[in-house]
């Protein structure tokens, strides 16, 4: 009887596996017939987006000019899934009442951290300057936040960092965005207008430039911290409820 | 100036934003402002809808950009439709919360993820965007998992967690079809691909086409793809398996034909899906009928005549796209559109209807179902219009499908399938006759005056279906108007990229 179940085992494992290879080999044949297509011409992006949006970096002008609709529905999918998170895990998972690493690493991480904490503050508000923007800065925060949890333990870090600045952070950043975007709709361009808005362009390459993108880049980027970081805690899980 | 289609889709996210933060800082007033928000955003698709059938479909610019390079949507007669169903869907539920709990606090974030999943479905019936609808889709997957899963059901987040790996795969399957449309078209607006896409190699737009249908498919319950629904909507509870069966796939299913019709252009590209789809459509109403009578729990029964449901409205499609931009063709979508109404309005009523038998037999099993001869009342007034018995919505429904069928093979199905479901809904009628449950004196907590209630709007859904049974004539020549505008892919072009240089 176990050879017999070893065999059809064996069966439904090769299968499988001729089923994976063939899929993956169809992806990929259909892939190349797709990338085989006569390019079509450039839409304008890296011609225009300079003078469209005013943010000398392309990446960020489609994230948060052209395309900023999706970045407000890419958004708002973290922020449901955190609420489905902390919905679902009602009791803790990991906890890490008191600080595990050495008092050395303590010391080191606590002068650091502010030198740490520049990083994804540049990234963040030189995001229509340079390669970054609000969700890879706000990532960058959410590190930090992460950080501390896990070498300060999670007390003192929820000390330094109460959560409901996190929820509260997460929750009006979200507002913000959406009322940010409703300002198009009252000067009758659309919705998520920027530069169309008459809001000012500033000139292109400077801090202050891209009129609503630097803004823009700064709620994603609270929202974006705000909302990882309180999902690690969550899945982390608070000691005093503990069972 | 006309109404912008986007704050159709804004006033349901604002609201989930705004409504997270009521609840953490004055929790007892986030029932009433969420319904209050309901309300509005259902008069805002009220007037959208009115405006559309009026002047004509609007075209919503993102951010004032071309479509070639921006985000558009278009509210068109179809798809203001969906939007008004789905409205109405998001507040009936609301109603039907505050019917038996009150306004005072409602626990749960039900209130952020039924506003978030109201505001994925209205973006997926009015976005003209491809890549957009794949972010909508998402959006509704994680509101989705909001709704079914809850922390004091451990099943819930078992359904949850299979869910979320049937919809990655589902996610991944429209992604690679959305890159590859991308790669092929340059472009991800509908309006652009339907123009470019007749360039594509036929083995390209297969794979495009098989990505988009097994993607969709698996969200609104294709056999053999739909095993999660049985599973979740058992573990949503009746309110929100309401809101996924009745409103959700109904938006799953709006935005298949969308995608089938605009940008893959499929009547003049691969014509011969068609009647793929509506055997496969058949296929579904057989399995999912045939599943159903062997089913000994409720809510997973109506879980798979809500697959066979999905069968009927796919069949409609199918016979509609044979027969092309035909009288005949229209009617058959038309005829489609309507079963989806009278399966929205059946397949609520039955949930929550459900939710008071369950309540009192503390069980979801078929065999110890408890109900007041009200509930009955309702359930048999529901489920006469789920089978399809005259004068119910459901038997001008079935019978506007069946005729749109030139060939018996589709009618012979329909029949059997309305055959075996009248045999279950008999099966559990005849266990509530059994087991009346004497309509309790009122309690001094005020637990039956709720219970009483909460059959206020089943009852009125159930009434619904007889309305609509008997203003079918009134119906159908709007429901037609938003057959023409799904089929006719020439005038949303011409809507999408029209207004603008």
């Amino acid at each position: 009887m176990n050879q017999s179940y070893d065999t059809s085992k064996k069966i439904r494992h090769l299968l499988a596996g001729i089923f994976t290879l063939s899929l993956g080999a169809s992806l990929i044949w259909l892939i190349l017939e797709a990338t085989g297509m006569p390019l079509t011409p450039d839409l304008g992006y890296v011609m225009n987006s300079v003078g469209d949006t005013g943010s000398i970096n392309v990446v960020t002008a489609i994230l948060m000019d052209y395309r900023g609709f999706d970045t407000l529905g890419e958004a708002s999918v973290i922020f449901t899934s955190v609420a489905v998170t902390a919905a679902i895990l009602a009791e803790p998972v990991f906890t890490l009442e008191r600080p595990i690493l050495s008092i050395i690493t303590r010391r080191a991480i606590a002068y650091l951290v502010p030198v740490f904490f520049m990083f994804p503050l540049y990234v963040i508000t030189h995001g229509h300057l340079s390669p970054g923007g609000g969700f890879q800065g706000g990532v960058s925060l959410a590190v930090l936040v992460i950080l501390t949890h896990v070498v300060f333990g999670h007390n003192l870090a929820m000390k330094k960092i109460p959560f409901s600045l996190l929820t509260m952070g997460e929750y009006w950043a979200a507002l913000s965005f959406g009322i940010l975007g409703l300002l198009g709709i009252f000067t009758g361009v659309g919705f998520l207008a920027n530069l169309a808005t008459g809001v000012p362009r500033g000139i292109p390459g400077q801090l202050l430039s891209g009129g609503l993108i630097p803004v823009l880049n700064l709620i994603v980027g609270i929202k974006v911290a705000a909302g990882l970081s309180s999902l690690y805690i969550t899945l982390e899980g608070n000691p005093r409820r503990k069972k | 100036m006309r109404l912008d289609p986007v704050l159709l889709v804004v006033t349901p996210l604002i609201s989930a934003f705004l409504l997270s933060l009521v609840k953490k800082l004055t929790p007892r007033l986030a029932p009433s402002l969420a319904l209050g928000l309901s309300v509005f955003t259902l008069v805002l698709s009220t007037l959208l809808a009115k405006e559309v059938y009026i002047n004509g479909p609007v075209a919503s610019y993102l951010g004032g950009w071309n479509p070639r390079i921006g985000i558009s949507l278009l509210a068109d007669q179809a798809s203001v439709l969906l939007v008004l169903l789905v409205s109405w869907g998001q507040t009936l539920g609301l109603v039907f919360i505050a019917s038996y709990r009150g306004f005072t606090h409602w626990p749960g974030k039900y209130l952020v993820f039924s506003s978030i999943f109201t505001c994925s479905l209205i973006g997926m019936a009015l976005t003209a965007d491809l890549f957009n609808l794949f972010v909508f889709i998402e959006l509704s997957t994680v509101a989705t998992i909001g709704i079914m899963a809850k922390p004091d059901r451990p099943l819930g987040s078992v359904a949850g967690f299979v869910y979320l790996i049937v919809a990655s795969v589902s996610g991944s399957l429209l992604l690679i079809g959305v890159v590859l449309v991308y790669s092929a078209t340059g472009s991800l607006s509908m309006a652009v691909i339907a123009q470019e896409i007749h360039a594509l190699p036929p083995g390209l737009y297969w794979g495009i086409l098989l990505c988009f249908t097994l993607s969709l498919g698996m969200k609104f319950g294709l056999v053999p793809m739909h095993f999660w629904q049985p599973w979740a909507y058992h573990a949503a509870g009746c309110t929100g398996a309401a809101l996924l069966t009745a409103f959700g796939m109904k938006a799953y299913l709006f935005a298949f034909f969308r995608v089938l019709w605009v940008p893959l252009q499929l009547p003049s590209m691969a014509p011969v899906f068609f009647p793929v789809l509506t055997l496969w459509g058949l296929a579904n109403i057989i399995l999912g009928h045939t599943m159903g009578l062997i089913q000994k729990d409720y809510k997973k029964l109506l879980a798979l005549s809500s697959t066979a449901h999905g069968g009927y409205i796919l069949v409609a499609a199918g016979l509609a796209g044979s027969m092309g931009t035909t009288t005949a063709g229209l009617f058959a979508l038309a005829a489609g559109f309507f079963h989806m109404l009278n399966h929205s309005l059946v397949k609520a009523s039955l949930l929550w209807v459900g939710r008071s038998f369950l309540k009192q037999a503390s069980s979801s099993t078929i065999d110890v179902l408890k109900a007041s001869p009200l509930g009955t009342g309702i359930f048999v007034l529901a489920a006469l219009g789920i089978v399809g018995i005259p004068p119910t919505g459901g038997f001008a429904s079935k019978l506007f499908i069946a005729s749109s069928a030139g060939t018996p093979a589709p009618v012979i199905i329909i029949g059997l399938g309305t055959l075996i479901s009248l045999a279950y809904y008999l099966r559990i009628y005849l266990i509530l006759r059994d087991q009346t449950s004497t309509p309790s004196i009122v309690k001094s907590n005020g637990t039956s005056v709720r219970e009483l209630n909460s059959l206020f709007v089943p009852g009125i859904l159930a009434m619904g279906v007889l309305f609509i049974g008997f203003s079918s004539s009134i119906i159908m020549p709007v429901l037609l108007n938003g057959a023409g505008a799904m089929m006719d892919s020439g005038t949303y072009i011409l809507h999408v990229l029209g207004d603008l240089p």
